[in-house]
């Protein structure tokens, strides 16, 4: 209970910070009394958790050729799990997997720390509330909330920085095109990344949107943009 | 999900700096047994599908094999606006489908086009699964200024 009410929290945080997503909130607040309520509200609990991409303001965009073909095995592997076997016990996702099945062997091995640490990483759980919505949560150990490593993605070299909360948790929308993450205050990743480009950047991440089109990162603070990476019509 | 922010942190990696797109997805609605497959979408944007860039995509998890068309339709008011015949191929044996419902008679891979034009997304959408099993549907809007 304290968790769904949480999920209610962190919808209001949204609605601060962008100032357009009321419904946020009222979603929130109805999956926050599903126990009470029961299935009238799950019911009327059927609408997206992250901001939507507001046309007006721009965002960090770039390309990931073929990404739609690494991104849905994930989404329809996600359907299933949950479809299945969710009620019965919390759908697990080991982030080193994660990356073995949307990368190749070569880019494992030229990351070999990156790699390493993910391995290292606890399963990232997600425990259902109702078909397309509940909690998710990773528990991070102390020596594991901070990462800084040379990554080596599209020929370059970045300089990337990770930090996790003792426990990254939230709560999340799904559908089988799309699954958003929305993350509650205080339990959010914050990422650092300097591109030889001259490309830097440093968000925490509220809300992750990954769906076939690509992926939607929206952060925190309002003056820094969020971040879309698409998978078609790259150039 | 840590790996996909790696993986988008990798992506965004190849940008040089912030635009505003021309085109977004608005992720919309899903349609399960628990909302009798049958949802509401408010729609506060001047924004409607018109476009062949624009589309709305239809993904579904259903029971296979597919056993003829799934039926969506849309109801502006008491008025039905529109209404789709999705022929969802049984690609691969996979669960789940997307289908792409756009103006251009290039890009559907269900057989369903968008025909009277605009289409506001607002409105009251249910699905009919026919003779086959939908476990769940999900709609969204990719749109563009």
């Amino acid at each position: 209970m304290q968790g769904l009410a949480r999920f209610g929290h962190a919808a209001k945080f949204h609605d601060v910070k962008r100032g357009r997503s009321w419904k946020i909130a009222a979603i929130a607040s109805i999956v926050s009394l599903l126990p009470l309520a029961g299935w009238t509200a799950a019911a009327l609990a059927q609408a997206p958790i992250c901001p939507e991409p507001d046309g007006e303001q721009p965002v960090y965009t770039a390309c990931i050729p073929g990404g739609r073909f690494l991104v849905v095995p994930l989404l329809t592997s996600f359907a299933v799990d949950v479809l299945l076997k969710g009620d019965s016990a919390p759908v697990a996702r080991e982030p080193r997997a994660i990356l073995a099945s949307v990368a190749g062997s070569e880019t494992l091995e030229k990351n070999a720390a990156l790699t390493d640490y993910l391995g290292r990483l606890e399963p990232l759980t997600f425990t259902r509330i109702d078909t397309a919505t509940g909690t998710l949560r990773l528990d991070v150990a102390d020596d594991e909330r901070s990462f800084a490593a040379t990554v080596i993605a599209g020929g370059a070299e970045h300089s990337v920085k990770i930090e996790l909360p003792a426990r990254l948790e939230g709560g999340y929308w799904r559908t089988p095109g799309v699954v958003q993450m929305a993350f509650w205050k205080g339990q959010r990743a914050s990422f650092s990344l300097k591109s030889p480009g001259g490309l830097e950047l440093a968000a925490e991440i509220d809300c992750i949107v990954v769906s076939a089109d690509g992926i939607r990162l929206t952060t925190s603070d309002p003056s820094v943009p969020d971040v879309f990476v698409g998978f078609d019509a790259c150039e | 999900m840590t790996a996909s922010v790696l993986l988008a942190v990798g992506g965004v990696a190849g940008c040089k700096g912030p635009t505003v797109p021309n085109c977004q997805r608005y992720d919309a609605l899903t349609l399960t047994s628990e909302n009798n497959f049958s949802a509401r979408l408010d729609w506060n944007r001047n924004l409607s599908l018109d476009l062949p860039s624009e589309r709305i995509e239809v993904a579904l998890t259903a029971i296979r094999p597919i056993r003829g068309p799934i039926e969506l339709v849309h109801l502006v008011g008491d008025t039905e606006a529109d209404h789709w015949m999705l022929h969802v191929p049984d690609f691969n044996n996979s669960p789940t489908s997307l289908c792409s419902i756009s103006t251009s008679a290039a890009m559907p891979n269900c057989g369903a086009v968008l025909t009277n034009l605009p289409v506001a997304p607002g409105g009251y959408y249910y699905l009919r699964g026919g003779d086959n099993t939908v476990l769940e549907a999900g709609l969204a809007f990719y749109l563009c200024d």
